[in-house]
Protein backbone atom coordinates (compact mmCIF):
# COMPACT_ATOMS: atom_id res chain seq x y z
CA UNK A 1 0.00 0.00 0.00
CA UNK A 2 1.25 3.64 -1.34
CA UNK A 3 1.58 6.04 1.90
CA UNK A 4 1.45 9.27 0.19
CA UNK A 5 3.57 11.29 -0.22
CA UNK A 6 6.27 9.07 -0.10
CA UNK A 7 5.85 6.17 -3.00
CA UNK A 8 7.37 3.27 -4.16
CA UNK A 9 8.11 1.66 -7.43
CA UNK A 10 4.87 -0.66 -8.65
CA UNK A 11 3.41 0.96 -5.53
CA UNK A 12 -0.74 0.63 -6.33
CA UNK A 13 -2.84 4.10 -5.79
CA UNK A 14 -6.12 4.04 -4.04
CA UNK A 15 -9.24 6.26 -5.65
CA UNK A 16 -8.97 7.52 -2.30
CA UNK A 17 -5.32 8.71 -2.54
CA UNK A 18 -6.00 9.41 -6.50
CA UNK A 19 -8.48 11.74 -5.42
CA UNK A 20 -6.63 13.72 -2.04
CA UNK A 21 -4.24 14.97 -5.07
CA UNK A 22 -4.39 18.43 -4.77
CA UNK A 23 -3.12 19.91 -7.85
CA UNK A 24 -3.72 18.60 -11.49
CA UNK A 25 -2.48 19.80 -14.64
CA UNK A 26 -5.26 20.61 -16.65
CA UNK A 27 -3.60 21.89 -19.75
CA UNK A 28 0.28 22.49 -21.44
CA UNK A 29 0.28 25.17 -23.86
CA UNK A 30 3.63 26.00 -25.62
CA UNK A 31 3.95 30.13 -26.94
CA UNK A 32 5.13 30.10 -30.75
CA UNK A 33 7.36 32.46 -31.92
CA UNK A 34 6.90 36.60 -32.18
CA UNK A 35 3.34 36.25 -30.32
CA UNK A 36 1.31 38.98 -29.26
CA UNK A 37 -1.21 37.43 -27.17
CA UNK A 38 -2.01 33.59 -26.52
CA UNK A 39 -6.00 32.56 -26.08
CA UNK A 40 -5.83 29.40 -24.33
CA UNK A 41 -9.55 27.33 -24.84
CA UNK A 42 -10.65 24.65 -22.50
CA UNK A 43 -8.99 25.95 -18.80
CA UNK A 44 -11.57 25.96 -16.91
CA UNK A 45 -14.40 23.78 -16.02
CA UNK A 46 -16.94 22.47 -13.49
CA UNK A 47 -14.26 20.12 -12.03
CA UNK A 48 -12.25 23.16 -10.22
CA UNK A 49 -13.29 26.02 -8.81
CA UNK A 50 -9.72 28.04 -8.59
CA UNK A 51 -6.85 27.33 -10.38
CA UNK A 52 -3.34 28.07 -11.13
CA UNK A 53 -1.74 29.53 -14.51
CA UNK A 54 2.26 29.42 -14.54
CA UNK A 55 4.35 30.92 -17.04
CA UNK A 56 7.92 29.52 -17.73
CA UNK A 57 10.67 29.74 -20.44
CA UNK A 58 10.51 31.80 -23.80
CA UNK A 59 11.11 35.40 -24.02
CA UNK A 60 9.60 38.65 -24.85
CA UNK A 61 11.43 40.98 -27.98
CA UNK A 62 11.62 44.22 -25.57
CA UNK A 63 12.64 43.65 -22.15
CA UNK A 64 11.41 44.88 -18.80
CA UNK A 65 7.27 44.28 -20.10
CA UNK A 66 4.61 42.40 -17.97
CA UNK A 67 1.83 39.94 -19.16
CA UNK A 68 -1.53 41.03 -18.62
CA UNK A 69 -4.72 38.58 -18.59
CA UNK A 70 -8.31 38.85 -20.12
CA UNK A 71 -10.95 36.17 -19.74
CA UNK A 72 -12.85 34.83 -22.23
CA UNK A 73 -13.96 37.52 -24.66
CA UNK A 74 -14.54 40.38 -21.95
CA UNK A 75 -13.02 43.69 -22.45
CA UNK A 76 -14.78 45.59 -19.78
CA UNK A 77 -15.12 44.87 -15.65
CA UNK A 78 -11.42 44.85 -14.95
CA UNK A 79 -9.77 45.71 -11.66
CA UNK A 80 -6.59 45.68 -10.59
CA UNK A 81 -4.64 47.13 -7.95
CA UNK A 82 -0.26 46.18 -8.01
CA UNK A 83 1.82 47.35 -5.06
CA UNK A 84 5.71 47.44 -6.32
CA UNK A 85 8.99 48.78 -4.85
CA UNK A 86 11.83 49.52 -6.77
CA UNK A 87 14.83 47.28 -6.22
CA UNK A 88 15.76 50.21 -4.07
CA UNK A 89 12.92 49.69 -2.23
CA UNK A 90 10.78 52.63 -2.70
CA UNK A 91 7.32 51.44 -2.46
CA UNK A 92 4.81 52.69 -4.94
CA UNK A 93 1.49 51.34 -6.55
CA UNK A 94 -0.39 50.93 -9.68
CA UNK A 95 -4.02 49.92 -10.72
CA UNK A 96 -6.93 50.52 -12.97
CA UNK A 97 -10.53 50.19 -12.64
CA UNK A 98 -13.11 48.76 -14.87
CA UNK A 99 -10.69 48.79 -17.44
CA UNK A 100 -10.07 46.33 -20.64
CA UNK A 101 -8.09 43.90 -18.63
CA UNK A 102 -5.85 42.48 -15.75
CA UNK A 103 -2.04 43.90 -16.25
CA UNK A 104 0.89 42.82 -14.08
CA UNK A 105 -0.01 39.31 -13.85
CA UNK A 106 3.53 38.34 -14.80
CA UNK A 107 7.20 38.93 -16.39
CA UNK A 108 8.03 39.54 -19.90
CA UNK A 109 11.79 40.08 -20.44
CA UNK A 110 14.48 39.30 -23.10
CA UNK A 111 15.49 36.67 -20.88
CA UNK A 112 12.37 35.20 -19.63
CA UNK A 113 8.50 35.16 -19.58
CA UNK A 114 8.02 34.83 -15.60
CA UNK A 115 4.33 34.31 -14.37
CA UNK A 116 2.21 32.53 -11.57
CA UNK A 117 -1.07 33.28 -10.98
CA UNK A 118 -3.96 32.19 -8.67
CA UNK A 119 -7.68 32.42 -9.95
CA UNK A 120 -10.39 31.87 -8.31
CA UNK A 121 -13.96 31.01 -9.50
CA UNK A 122 -13.66 31.68 -13.32
CA UNK A 123 -15.77 28.82 -14.28
CA UNK A 124 -18.61 29.62 -11.45
CA UNK A 125 -21.17 32.12 -12.47
CA UNK A 126 -19.40 35.12 -9.70
CA UNK A 127 -16.55 36.80 -9.71
CA UNK A 128 -13.16 36.18 -11.35
CA UNK A 129 -10.46 37.35 -8.68
CA UNK A 130 -6.77 37.25 -9.66
CA UNK A 131 -3.48 37.13 -7.63
CA UNK A 132 -0.22 37.74 -8.67
CA UNK A 133 3.08 38.75 -8.63
CA UNK A 134 5.80 40.59 -11.35
CA UNK A 135 9.79 40.57 -10.75
CA UNK A 136 10.25 42.84 -13.61
CA UNK A 137 13.36 42.70 -15.44
CA UNK A 138 14.40 46.60 -15.41
CA UNK A 139 13.42 48.07 -11.99
CA UNK A 140 11.05 46.38 -9.93
CA UNK A 141 8.95 43.46 -7.91
CA UNK A 142 5.44 43.81 -7.31
CA UNK A 143 2.08 41.61 -6.25
CA UNK A 144 -0.94 42.03 -8.13
CA UNK A 145 -4.91 41.54 -7.02
CA UNK A 146 -7.38 41.59 -10.21
CA UNK A 147 -10.88 41.33 -10.10
CA UNK A 148 -13.65 40.63 -12.94
CA UNK A 149 -16.53 41.96 -11.88
CA UNK A 150 -19.31 40.15 -13.49
CA UNK A 151 -20.92 36.49 -13.47
CA UNK A 152 -19.63 35.22 -16.38
CA UNK A 153 -18.54 31.71 -16.39
CA UNK A 154 -15.22 31.26 -18.68
CA UNK A 155 -13.52 27.97 -20.17
CA UNK A 156 -10.86 30.47 -21.34
CA UNK A 157 -8.16 33.49 -20.84
CA UNK A 158 -5.88 35.63 -23.02
CA UNK A 159 -2.35 36.14 -21.91
CA UNK A 160 -0.89 39.10 -23.65
CA UNK A 161 2.58 41.27 -23.36
CA UNK A 162 2.31 44.45 -23.24
CA UNK A 163 4.93 45.70 -25.57
CA UNK A 164 6.63 43.53 -28.32
CA UNK A 165 6.23 39.72 -28.88
CA UNK A 166 6.74 36.39 -26.98
CA UNK A 167 8.86 33.89 -28.60
CA UNK A 168 9.49 30.08 -26.92
CA UNK A 169 7.54 29.29 -23.40
CA UNK A 170 5.20 27.37 -21.96
CA UNK A 171 1.73 27.79 -20.12
CA UNK A 172 0.55 25.27 -17.92
CA UNK A 173 -3.33 24.94 -16.09
CA UNK A 174 -3.51 23.13 -13.29
CA UNK A 175 -7.45 22.56 -11.16
CA UNK A 176 -6.80 22.65 -7.51
CA UNK A 177 -9.14 20.01 -6.15
CA UNK A 178 -12.33 21.20 -4.27
CA UNK B 1 9.77 55.85 -29.35
CA UNK B 2 7.16 56.41 -31.79
CA UNK B 3 5.23 54.06 -34.08
CA UNK B 4 7.28 53.85 -37.23
CA UNK B 5 10.44 52.94 -35.11
CA UNK B 6 7.67 50.47 -32.78
CA UNK B 7 6.70 49.34 -36.02
CA UNK B 8 10.05 48.59 -37.57
CA UNK B 9 11.09 46.76 -34.91
CA UNK B 10 7.19 44.65 -34.95
CA UNK B 11 6.89 44.50 -38.59
CA UNK B 12 2.86 43.62 -39.41
CA UNK B 13 4.39 40.26 -41.15
CA UNK B 14 6.11 38.95 -37.96
CA UNK B 15 3.05 39.76 -35.26
CA UNK B 16 1.08 36.92 -34.13
CA UNK B 17 -2.04 36.01 -32.69
CA UNK B 18 -1.74 32.69 -31.07
CA UNK B 19 -5.11 30.36 -30.01
CA UNK B 20 -4.30 27.12 -28.93
CA UNK B 21 -1.77 25.83 -31.52
CA UNK B 22 -3.07 28.10 -34.39
CA UNK B 23 -1.43 31.32 -35.62
CA UNK B 24 -2.65 33.62 -37.75
CA UNK B 25 -1.40 37.34 -38.43
CA UNK B 26 -2.98 40.58 -36.98
CA UNK B 27 -5.27 42.43 -39.29
CA UNK B 28 -4.68 46.29 -40.27
CA UNK B 29 -6.63 47.55 -37.65
CA UNK B 30 -5.88 44.78 -35.09
CA UNK B 31 -2.20 46.02 -35.35
CA UNK B 32 -2.65 49.53 -35.64
CA UNK B 33 -4.25 49.18 -32.01
CA UNK B 34 -1.99 47.18 -30.98
CA UNK B 35 1.12 49.24 -31.89
CA UNK B 36 -0.44 52.33 -30.36
CA UNK B 37 -0.80 50.16 -27.38
CA UNK B 38 2.70 48.72 -27.40
CA UNK B 39 4.36 52.61 -27.99
CA UNK B 40 2.13 54.04 -25.46
CA UNK B 41 3.32 50.99 -22.46
CA UNK B 42 6.77 51.75 -23.82
CA UNK B 43 6.80 55.46 -23.51
CA UNK B 44 5.14 55.12 -19.95
CA UNK B 45 6.90 52.87 -17.79
CA UNK B 46 6.20 52.99 -14.23
CA UNK B 47 7.66 55.93 -12.07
Amino acid sequence: MATPPDFSSGAVLTAAQMNSVGLWLVKTQSIGSGVASVTVTGAFSADYDNYLITVSGGANSIDGNVLDLKFGATVTGYYFAMVYASWNNVVQAAGGANVGRIDYVGQAGTQSLNAFIEVNSPFLTENTTVRASVANSTFYGGTTNGLLKNTTSYTSFILATTAGTMTGGTIRVYGMRN
Amino acid sequence: MTPEEYKALNPQNAVYIQVDDTERLMTDEEYETWVAEGVYNSNHPLP
